[in-house]
């Protein structure tokens, strides 16, 4: 739970997020609307080359736009793979042959997740998981990366060390001899209020790093490249305001990482805006544009006074030491802005739709292949100067060596899947791959074939498990309901601001979350009314959940790190041997006969236990992910899992239960007559279930739902008071709803969700009422917890 | 939140060509506004856009169900802004001052908009993957399941990412002493 300074500070940041974009909203220029219909017509509209500005920054891969209009005839015909697995489109007319196996190329990528052994985790940069900055470069023999905002170093990839005392750097290039580093983003040689921005740095070993005195002060670094001798900036000064991208660029050069020298260039491309730097295997190369009114390219935009455009030609100017500059002419082939990548056969631009390959790096043709199939979602390109790796969505990769070449590649190994979203690097044997806090490693073989989609496998440290045997039955006596509660007792030392409450076999255990960046706090109780804190140090991340398993108690913590944790007193803790599964966001529950529980990144699925201690497995929910589920309870024979799944009309969603007497295989009940609603959370009885569902949009009034067998559900008609959004909870036998109804706390048990018992109240209800927002109440075994932000309460409950 | 479309994607071209243009141009100011602010400017929402709608109209075969075609448009535009915003981290990012209004490219109103408060120039020191999160959220008004489904990632990792942005933004305007408190 937030205090209250944070939710106002939230708030207040929330607020001014929205009001960043409350302005009158900016309309669509009609020049975008005509591009979609000479998309849509086939033809080359009348948007044509005229387009708004491009700005060529350092690395952007700049579509031509009429370029992708002449393809869209092509593109109807590809056949398109997407996601690891082959979706083939009707063939239409002159669809392409398909695309064929070069043997000495790579063809697989065999994935294994490297994260717990790659990094130590005594230095791992943040509790939010490994994620790689902008670079991995391959440098004498080893690799280097940026990795939260440090610097590390490897020698094959799937083992990593900090460089101890790098700066905090940005992007960090390499020539054959020296190592070149850009500090975090701010004008270079301006004043500035950070410490590693606005500088450059020099280092011969990549240990140690010298800060070097940019060649320019004030001015903007808008592009940088090196090659193998040499490093190539681009400096334009700021002027009245306007952006530095129109403002004529100058390259400074440098041999040696440490002293710089002015460029001597042609007056076009002294005048030349909108500069880039890109090197190829023959010197740099700088494209930009010149104004000019005979020009074929147009540059417009808007502005207070309405459309401007400027006309000019893209112009390109060849060094082969970044001294001295000419003209240069790199052929049709090429696009408006360059972006290079080094093979051991050739350089190559971007694969997607009109990529070209160059032997020497001056002269450049057309490749063999084309893959524009790719060319929707994340597009990526790296290269180790031996192969250049390209990216698509899915993610799928294709391998190239700069001749023009390229093979998509299998994805193999001993993980589920690859999380999307990610970004990799190409290193030599394989590629690095980092998403979903997590990096793995691609072992590149070549001249095999293995499956087209990843092997079913465990997931991260987890196996897939065993169909095991229905719960086992236990023998329940008939639980008595409660019929009223005796005199309310303050807890002095009880768990405040507690937000889940497990009992176990030997007490109760609570967990109170805590703000961002905070630590969880939890208590230990053999009665629920004695209560003692357990060290804050046992534990990580700042928010938690806990459940029972059997004679132990199990607690899984997530953001600001995720750990499971185990205690067979509720005192001592001791950490999983499973690791650092990704448990968490969800409810967990279990007993003695086992645990279900929902991961929380970065493959999403439910996981359950015999006994949460030592061996976990992962499951799937038929038809859907875990991302579907929203809450899961544990009551007699069964574990229910609720949620969301797509309605039975197109485009709607309905609410849905999951049922599973073993918590690895699980059954769907869809409940359709809830059309646009989805199930939110689940309390579980000793006869039954509770759930609440809201509209799948997020807003709305709730409707409370019961079920006797978690697979059939009825709205909840009764005479209670309470309403959906009162305070529920439960603990397998009593379900319980409060809320503060005619100015008095009303509370009311259930053993089904069905028959609902009012309890009365006795003793001070006052600080209660006085504190509904932040009010909990969790069932215990002989009566009631209530909590607030500030206290506790105690409640012992009579029975019927 | 997306306006729904529901025009069925036709099978002829001339139809398929004018179910396409209608579908993508109920989503244009969407699509365009989300650029926008992401972005940090018109010209690049328009660069943007269009690659979105190239890339869609190339790739329109993927889709199979219309009805679902403001989520899939959604995504290609998330996917290229987030191209983008990943791949400007090589360069310096480019201070705008308030009130400029020197032509041509002054009185842009995305960046006179994340110009006229500290959040908007912060935002572009977020990883990308954060800001397209952000700029889902609090720009197009979207929820985290809704994210979720636009970016195809489990909605886990869409909190952790909005967690993480806004974690970030506090302590950076805690440095500026610029929140409430």
């Amino acid at each position: 739970m937030k205090h209250d300074d944070e939710l106002d500070r939230d708030l207040d940041l929330e607020s001014r997020m929205h009001r960043i974009s409350q302005d009158p909203e900016p309309q669509v220029p009609g020049r975008v609307y005509t591009f979609v219909q000479s998309v849509a017509s086939g033809a080359e509209g009348s948007y044509g080359p005229a387009r708004s500005k491009l700005r060529p920054l350092a690395g952007t891969r700049l579509l031509r736009m009429p370029k992708l209009v002449a393809l869209t005839g092509l593109a109807a015909a590809v056949v398109l793979a997407v996601a690891g697995t082959l979706l083939v489109t009707t063939p239409r007319p002159n669809e392409p042959a398909a695309t064929p196996r070069h043997p000495d190329l790579w063809s697989a990528l065999e994935w294994h997740d490297i994260t717990a052994t790659a990094f130590p985790a005594s230095s791992q940069p943040g509790s939010e998981g490994i994620t790689i900055g902008t670079s991995v470069i391959v440098w004498n023999g080893g690799l280097l990366a940026d990795i939260g905002g440090s610097l590390w170093s490897s020698t094959d990839g799937q083992t990593w060390h900090p460089v101890g005392g790098a700066p905090a750097l940005d992007n960090v290039l390499a020539t054959k001899d020296w190592l070149f580093g850009i500090g975090l983003q701010c004008p270079v040689g301006s004043p500035s209020t950070c410490s590693s921005e606005g500088s450059i740095w020099h280092s011969a070993d990549g240990v140690a790093w010298e800060s070097v005195q940019a060649p320019f002060s004030g001015d903007f670094l808008v592009s940088y490249a090196a090659s193998n001798t040499s490093v190539v900036m681009l400096a334009s000064p700021i002027t009245s305001g306007s952006d530095p991208g129109w403002s004529p660029t100058t390259p400074y050069v440098s041999s040696d990482g440490a002293t710089w020298a002015k460029a001597t260039v042609p007056a076009d491309m002294a005048g030349a805006t909108q500069a880039n730097v890109t090197s190829t295997r023959a010197g740099f190369v700088v494209s930009g544009f010149v104004a000019d009114p005979a020009g074929d390219i147009e540059w417009g935009g808007e502005n207070a006074s309405g459309q401007f455009s400027v006309k000019g030609f893209e112009r390109y100017w060849f060094s082969a030491d970044g001294l001295a500059w000419s003209t240069y002419d790199p052929g049709p082939a090429v696009g408006q802005a360059m972006r290079v990548y080094r093979g051991s056969l050739g350089d190559a631009m971007s694969p997607v739709l009109d990529g070209v390959h160059s032997a020497d790096g001056l002269h450049w043709t057309l490749d063999e292949t084309n893959l524009s199939q790719d060319a929707v979602g994340m597009i990526q390109e790296s290269s180790d100067g031996t192969e250049i790796l390209f990216q698509g969505e899915g993610p799928v990769f294709t391998i190239g060596l700069g001749d023009g070449r390229w093979q998509r590649l299998q994805n193999g190994g001993d993980i589920g899947s690859l999380p999307r979203g990610g970004q990799s690097w190409v290193v030599p044997g394989g590629v690095i791959y980092d998403g979903g806090g997590r990096v793995y490693y691609g072992k590149a073989v070549t001249g095999m074939t293995v499956t087209q989609t990843l092997h079913p496998g465990p997931t991260i440290t987890l196996p897939p498990g065993p169909t095991l045997e229905p719960l086992p039955s236990i023998s329940l006596a008939p639980a008595a309901g409660w019929s009223g509660l005796g005199v309310l007792q303050k807890l002095p030392d009880g768990p405040s601001g507690a937000e889940s409450v497990a009992a176990w076999a030997h007490g109760y255990v609570a967990v109170r979350n805590a703000p961002a960046g905070g630590k969880i706090t939890v208590w230990n109780s053999p009665d629920g009314r004695t209560w003692t804190g357990v060290p804050a140090a046992t534990f990580t991340g700042s928010s938690a959940v806990v459940a029972a398993a059997g004679d132990s108690v199990v607690l899984a913590s997530w953001n600001d790190g995720n750990g499971v944790w185990v205690s067979a007193d509720g005192t001592d803790w001791t950490p999983s041997p499973i690791g650092k599964p990704p448990i968490g966001d969800r409810p967990m529950v279990g007993d003695g006969r086992g645990m279900v529980a929902v991961e929380d990144d970065p493959q999403y699925q439910l996981v359950y236990s015999g006994n949460g201690s030592d061996t976990w497995y992962t499951t799937t929910i038929p038809g859907a992910s875990a991302d579907n589920v929203q809450s899961i309870a544990l009551s007699g024979d069964r574990f229910v899992a609720v949620g969301r799944m797509p309605g039975t009309s197109s485009g709607t969603w309905a609410p849905a239960a999951w049922t599973s007497t073993d918590g690895a295989t699980w059954k769907q009940s869809l409940v359709s007559d809830a059309p646009g609603e989805g199930f939110v959370s689940i309390l579980a009885g000793r006869n039954g279930f509770v759930a609440t569902s809201k509209p799948a949009n997020g807003g709305g009034t709730a409707t409370l739902w019961s079920s006797p067998d978690g697979a059939a559900w009825h709205r909840v008609g009764t005479s209670m008071p309470l309403g959906p959004d009162a305070v529920f909870a439960g603990d397998g036998t009593h379900i319980l709803g409060c809320d503060v109804v005619g100015g008095a706390l009303s509370c009311w048990s259930s053993l089904d969700g069905e028959v609902w018992t009012s309890l009365p109240l006795q003793g001070d209800t006052s600080q209660l009422i006085a504190a509904r927002t932040t009010l909990r109440v969790f069932p215990l075994r002989d009566g009631v917890l209530f909590v607030t932000a500030d206290g506790v309460w105690f409640g012992q409950a009579a029975a019927h | 939140m997306e306006g729904a479309a529901r025009v069925a994607l036709a099978t002829t071209v001339r139809d398929e060509s004018a179910d396409f243009v209608a579908l993508v141009q109920a989503e244009l100011p969407g699509a365009y506004r989300l650029a926008g602010y992401l972005l940090g400017g018109a010209e690049d929402a328009d660069d943007a856009t269009c690659e979105a709608v190239a890339r869609a109209w190339q790739a329109r075969g993927k889709l199979r169900d219309p009805d679902r075609f403001a989520a899939w448009f959604g995504r290609i535009v998330s996917n290229v802004c987030y191209d983008r915003l990943r791949q400007r981290r090589g360069i310096r990012t480019i201070e705008i001052e308030d009130g400029m209004t020197a032509d041509p490219v002054a009185r842009d109103p995305f960046r006179d908009a994340l110009a006229r408060d500290e959040v908007g120039r912060l935002i572009r020191r977020l990883p990308p993957d954060q800001q397209v999160v952000v700029g889902l959220r609090f720009w197009r008004d979207l929820s985290l399941d809704e994210i979720a489904e636009r970016l195809d990632l489990p909605l886990g990792t869409v909190k952790s990412r909005l967690h993480y942005a806004m974690r970030s933004l506090r302590k950076d305007l805690d440095r500026q002493g610029k929140v409430s408190r």
